[in-house]
């Protein structure tokens, strides 16, 4: 039997390439005669355009095309409502280049085409643009407000959704409560900040007229759909790669862009190849952001804390433009309840335009935030009730025999009611407890006191909703003359390591190693059936589409061995890329068996020549192929979710204030989390703890600003702080592997998961370090020195001396 | 299209800038971020270039018996790894912790101080060492104390004809030891939220005889603790970190930005200080252990 | 314009550049050696780091024009033909690397990391060695593990002070 790769950390099969310098990056790819785009951008947040004057630009040497609303054409349009819900009462999308207003700082006004990007940003500078600069209103509560100032001037209150859900009855559950908690809690806007921008390449070969699109996406299918039908070419002629991608978690998912649009535009005007690379200010000014919501939760409870009820309001900060509908919103509603039993709940929010940069998913995508609601008014119920933060947590678990648990009423992302698949949440919950040292935490609390410290115990207990439909594909072909895998699918990768954990997938199966598996994503001439990376949904939907076509090759190629070798499929078995008879070794291998169901009359290889000393492949009269068969050993199947898979983990950690500075130290933190069975657990640390690092920047560090006109006060990484390797804390996983019942493969997704939970539990730990001096509660993410400072009466202090 | 200049002396260089206005580059590491910050890729309307970095007699390092001289070109590698006296510790701490490796290895002292920000983590330090600044043109050379040389926010008493040759830093007194201590949102790479610079010399009794304190990030310039340093003469230095008292801090102005709010700075200058007195108090001991 | 002449990964190049070409931009357009990358214009994020003359910096912040004469290696002269330098093999071994796009710079700021400290690394210094490097998708755990492994095997291997 051959060795099964499912479960083996698997080294990956791309890194050689990109440890050496070999990546092929956007920019990395050589063009001959190349131009470069580069963008005049807004520099206002609401203001009407009143001129603009091009003349200059477009006389300066080198350029070779200036571009406004004016001279695009049909593109001159707005681009796309991705996802349309009946809840948006306002729905606006931005146009490619702006006509007659602008809402963000950083919008698209005019592009530039030159010989070289330094030249196009000098033509860029000579373009003379009068605005008219209106009022605004930025932030999120102010926007929301009465009388604020409007980003759409038809759009009234700024609301651009409000949805109310139900599940069960919480006017009911409230009615009949012993105690109610009721806290507000706000969650600041971050930025994915990949390491690659965005970049998009694209080329018309005017003679065959296909056009060649490298974009840096996680959706390249749906954006050669859209680049067809905008230009009204065949979509086979269309092809979009997204070759190596530096990072997107999310930001790179949003489709259209308008560098995506008109890049390619540029390429079939000009004729010539046309590449744009986005900056570092325009990834902070013109790629998508998310996170700024407020939600104000209240539980109604036993008095022995069993939830029964609960109640959420929010905002959603959905920034200039509402491209994505209300996933974000939707998805943070939904998951509100957490790992909780909750029978009666309602979720009402408000959707609100802000003149920043329109708001699209980012890793975690609501679900931080609804996770920072939850798990911060639990603790709050906890404190109120005189209970352990524990033992309310499990008074409310589901159980492992209550799966699977229907929210009916609340509907998730995917449009179908939230449903949780299968865990084991009291079991995680014991072994964050025991791997923290909970039965040392007064110990170690009088040793940081000793040392003028204060320690707390954080705690985050997360659910993830992962691997949503629609649907992928895979695509599985044995090649005939090396016996190679080749596979495919739709959606692409940002450095998740999808080719490997792809190829163990397939390896399995075929009994091949899974370096001889060759995978192949994010090309729409390879494979072009599909939807995009997003919502930790690779692994669970291309993994399990792969595994079906890969499953089905392994009946085909023991069909064929067993005909070859003359005997029966039940003695075939698949091992080290031959078919044998078990317990001999009589044997072929998969070049033959693919050469031998490929009936072709001449040989030009060994595999061809080999291959006739066997029996023939297919038992059947008539012609060479028979009827209703295909060539070779090529399968494509698909894999369709019947509904999302739930993941989960609970946080802890222990974390310790210097009462003085206000400065923030972690000195331990537990990860245990649970995503099904593993096809790599090496992989999965690191999905996990590179989404923990993430989730460390929303708890301490990372909060995109903007002053009361809307410019961007921390636009570039001298500003906005990322942890370095300096600020991550040593992190325990324990891994929890619970099947998922939805799927063969028993998997969920995990791409999310180390994000979610880490706001709310670091901040739960500095309000439990600092409980002994009074400070309060910590209902703010992120929380910085300075907050530290005042809720210790610091400022008070100051202003008294 | 801007010129770029390179000579490999300084009288051609000082020719240079008599002649035009240019941007002086030196280690690049503080012109090229503001340049991106701004516009980004370069600006065919800006200054020309002049690139001092291949003049070697702005390299050296010299040490007399009454004072050391850096040269304009001395870099924050260099400083963290010359064998200097205990009183330079706190510049040496201060070269450890900005900007990281790369940029210590081209970024310059001098271009700090040039620059001017607020937040310049050198600035302290040298105005506890009682650090003079020597200028050049075509006209002859000069030397300004450094707290004269920084004028206001990214403002310097510079000429537009003339160079920063090099700092010049008096020996300090005998058994004068320095320390330097800072304050970000985060641990590296980051511009400060506060941060302090002190030298401290003490006699065999352990009574001060020598201290200088300053502090950087909470006001315009970075500024000397007068009142705080003649608190702390003819004490003993144990007792230092008892000595402090919010009046010395009157100089300061901090005020609040997107890093913190003035009231945090204020007092997060006092709990450094504190801290810095706790170590530079406990460092005999240390040295004698 | 002014002519540029150095050294890059053992071969001597020149070429006339404008005066404000940075060093990335020399490596990466003229020479078409594109594993240095540019991730942030603001000398944060080390993506572009290279050694120039023994000593490790951020291309992004320096010109062509002042590495006249100088000896440059980039990510592409540190492998041996088909054999990976053992700082690169540490990081592939120890899945030190998701994206890809940090790397280059992460295995440049290592090896000058480790040839400065003279051998084998603890996490301590490691962590605090790295301030100059941003990753955007590992969380440094097991950058940090590669770059002990691969300094131990460069100690081993007699390539700390060979390179």
């Amino acid at each position: 039997m051959a060795t099964r790769t499912f479960g083996e950390p698997v080294q990956r099969n791309i890194d050689d390439r990109l440890l050496t310098g070999q990546g092929h990056y956007i920019d990395d790819i050589d063009l001959p005669s190349v131009a470069h785009a580069a963008f005049l951008r807004s520099p206002f947040a609401r203001a009407k355009i009143t001129s603009i004057d091009v003349s200059a630009a477009r006389a300066h040497p080198g350029v070779l095309g200036v571009f406004t609303c004016d001279n695009i054409g049909h593109i001159d349009q707005d681009l796309p409502l991705l996802i349309p819900h009946p809840c948006l009462v306002g729905p606006r999308t931005q146009r490619p280049l702006a006509r007659g207003d602008v809402y963000y700082v950083g919008q698209t006004v005019a592009m530039v085409v030159a010989v070289d990007r330094y030249t196009a940003e000098d033509a860029v500078r000579l373009i003379e643009v009068d605005y008219d600069p209106l009022p605004v209103s930025v932030e999120l509560e102010d926007a929301a407000a009465d009388g604020a100032n409007l980003v759409h001037e038809d759009v009234a209150g700024n609301v651009a959704a409000h949805f109310v859900q139900n599940s069960g009855d919480a006017a009911a559950a409230f009615a009949r409560a012993d105690h109610v908690t009721k806290i507000t809690v706000r969650v600041e806007r971050s930025t994915a900040a990949p390491m690659e921008g965005r970049a998009v390449c694209a080329r018309w070969d005017r003679i065959t007229e296909q056009l060649m699109v490298w974009d840096s996406t996680q959706a390249p299918i749906s954006v050669r759909g859209g680049l067809a039908s905008l230009f009204d070419i065949d979509e086979d002629r269309v092809r979009v790669v997204a070759p190596d991608v530096g990072g997107g978690f999310g930001q790179k998912v949003l489709f259209f862009y308008p560098e995506e649009v008109l890049v390619p535009m540029a390429a079939i005007q000009l004729d010539r190849p046309v590449k744009w690379i986005e900056d570092r200010t325009e990834n902070f000014i013109g790629s998508t952001q998310e996170r700024t919501q407020v939600h104000t939760i209240e539980l109604a409870a036993t008095k022995d804390g069993e939830v029964l009820g609960l109640r959420d309001f929010f905002l959603h900060d959905t920034g200039s433009f509402i491209p994505y509908g209300i996933a974000i919103a939707q998805v943070a509603s939904t998951s509100i309840a957490g790992p909780y039993r909750i029978p009666n709940i309602e979720v009402e929010f408000k959707a609100i335009y802000t003149p920043t940069v329109p708001v699209t998913p980012y890793r975690g995508c609501g679900r931080p935030q609804a996770c920072f609601a939850i798990e911060r008014a639990m603790d709050k119920l906890a404190e109120e009730l005189g209970l352990d933060r524990f033992e309310v947590r499990r008074r409310n678990f589901i159980a492992p025999d209550q799966f699977p648990w229907k929210r009916e009423g609340l509907l998730f992302a995917d449009g179908l009611a939230v449903c949780y698949d299968s865990g084991e949440y009291d079991t995680a919950l014991s072994k964050a407890a025991e791997a923290i040292g909970l039965d040392r935490l007064d110990e170690m609390k009088a040793d940081a006191r000793a040392r003028g410290k204060y320690l707390g115990l954080g705690l985050g207990f997360y659910v993830e909703g992962t691997g949503l439909g629609p649907y992928e594909g895979g695509h599985v072909r044995i090649h005939p003359i090396t016996g190679k895998i080749y596979v495919n699918t739709g959606l692409s990768t940002q450095g998740q390591g999808h080719d490997t954990v792809f190829a163990q997938i397939a390896a399995d199966q075929l009994g091949v190693d899974p370096s001889d598996v060759i995978v192949v994503e994010g090309d729409t001439g390879a494979f072009d059936w599909g939807v995009a990376t997003f919502a930790s949904r690779a692994a669970v939907v291309s993994g399990n589409a792969i595994h079906k076509a890969a499953s089905k090759a392994r009946e085909m190629v023991i069909e064929a061995a067993a005909n070859m070798l003359e005997a029966a499929p039940g003695d075939i078995e698949l091992a080290e890329g031959k078919a044998r008879i078990s317990g001999s070794d009589r044997a072929v291998t998969l070049a033959e068996v693919a050469t031998a169901t490929n009936p072709l009359r001449y040989a030009f290889n060994k595999a061809a020549q080999s291959a006739t000393q066997f029996a023939p492949a297919s038992k059947h009269d008539g012609p060479p192929l028979a009827d209703g068969k295909a060539p070779g050993i090529e399968v494509t199947d698909y894999y369709s979710p019947p509904y999302s898979t739930w993941a989960y983990g609970c946080h802890a950690a222990l974390v310790e204030v210097d009462p003085a500075l206000c400065t923030v130290d972690i000195r331990q933190y537990v990860c245990v989390h649970d995503c099904g069975n593993m096809i790599n657990p090496m992989i999965v640390e690191g999905q996990v703890i590179g989404g923990m690092a993430q989730g460390l920047g929303g708890a301490l560090y990372e909060k995109v600003q903007y002053d009361q006109d809307g410019n961007p006060r921390n636009a570039g990484f001298m500003d906005f702080l990322m942890p370095y390797a300096t600020e991550m804390p040593k992190v325990d996983i324990v891994h929890m592997e619970t099947p998922s019942p939805l799927n063969p493969l028993g998997i969920k997704g995990v791409g999310e998961a180390g994000t979610i939970a880490v706001p709310a539990t670091i901040i739960s730990g500095i309000e439990d370090a600092l409980k002994p001096l009074g400070a309060g509660h910590f209902h703010e993410a992120p929380v910085f020195p300075h907050m530290i400072f005042e809720k210790l009466g610091g400022a008070d202090q100051a202003k008294a001396s | 299209m801007a010129a770029y200049f390179r000579p490999t002396t300084l009288e051609e260089a000082l020719a240079v800038r008599a002649a035009q206005p240019v941007t002086v580059l030196a280690g690049g590491t503080d012109v090229y971020p503001i340049r991106a910050n701004k516009v980004g890729w370069g600006d065919m309307h800006r200054d020309d270039v002049l690139d001092i970095s291949a003049i070697a007699e702005l390299k050296e390092i010299e040490q007399t018996a009454d004072r050391l001289r850096f040269g304009a070109l001395t870099t924050w590698s260099q400083m963290r790894r010359a064998d200097l006296p205990e009183a330079f510790a706190g510049y040496q701490a201060a070269s450890r912790d900005v900007g990281g490796v790369q940029v210590q290895n081209r970024g310059t002292l001098v271009g700090n101080i040039c620059t001017a920000s607020p937040a310049g983590d050198g600035i302290p330090c040298l105005l506890s060492l009682d650090a003079e600044i020597e200028l050049a043109s075509a006209r002859g050379r000069r030397t300004v104390p450094i707290q004269d040389f920084i004028t206001g926010y990214r403002q310097t008493v510079c000429g537009h004809d003339e160079l920063v040759t090099a700092i010049l830093i008096p020996r300090p007194p005998a058994g004068a030891v320095g320390d330097f201590l800072k304050l970000g949102a985060r641990r590296y790479l980051v511009i400060s939220i506060a941060m302090v610079a002190a030298v401290i010399a003490a006699d065999d009794t352990g009574v001060i005889h020598h201290a200088s304190v300053a502090v950087g990030a909470c006001s315009e310039v970075a500024k000397r603790l007068h009142d705080l340093e003649a608190a702390l003469l003819g004490q003993p230095l144990a007792s230092a970190p008892d000595l402090i008292e919010h009046a010395h801090f009157a100089a300061l102005k901090p005020i609040g930005d997107l890093r913190a709010s003035g009231h945090y700075r204020d007092s997060a200058a006092r709990d450094l200080v504190r801290d810095l007195f706790v170590r530079l108090s406990a460092e005999p001991k240390r040295r004698a252990a | 314009m002014p002519k540029v002449s150095m050294t890059v990964n053992g071969q001597a190049v020149s070429a006339d550049v404008e005066a404000r070409t940075l060093l990335v931009d020399f490596i990466r357009e003229q020479l078409r050696l594109t594993g240095t990358h540019v991730g942030c214009d603001t000398s944060q994020c080390g993506a572009c780091v290279v050694h120039v003359d023994g000593r490790a910096l951020k291309s992004c912040t320096t010109l062509a024009a002042q590495c006249e004469g100088a000896s440059v290696t980039t990510i592409e002269g540190l492998a041996k033909g088909d054999d990976l330098h053992p700082m690169q093999e540490a990081f592939r071994e120890n899945h030190g690397l998701q994206c890809g796009f940090c790397t280059p710079g992460m295995i440049m700021s290592a090896v000058d990391m480790v040839k400065r400290h003279g051998g084998k690394l603890d996490e301590q210094t490691i962590r605090h060695e790295l301030e100059g490097n941003l990753c955007r998708c590992t969380g440094y755990h097991n950058i940090v593990k590669a770059i002990a492994a691969g300094s131990e095997a460069m100690t081993s291997s007699g390539r700390v002070a060979a390179e």
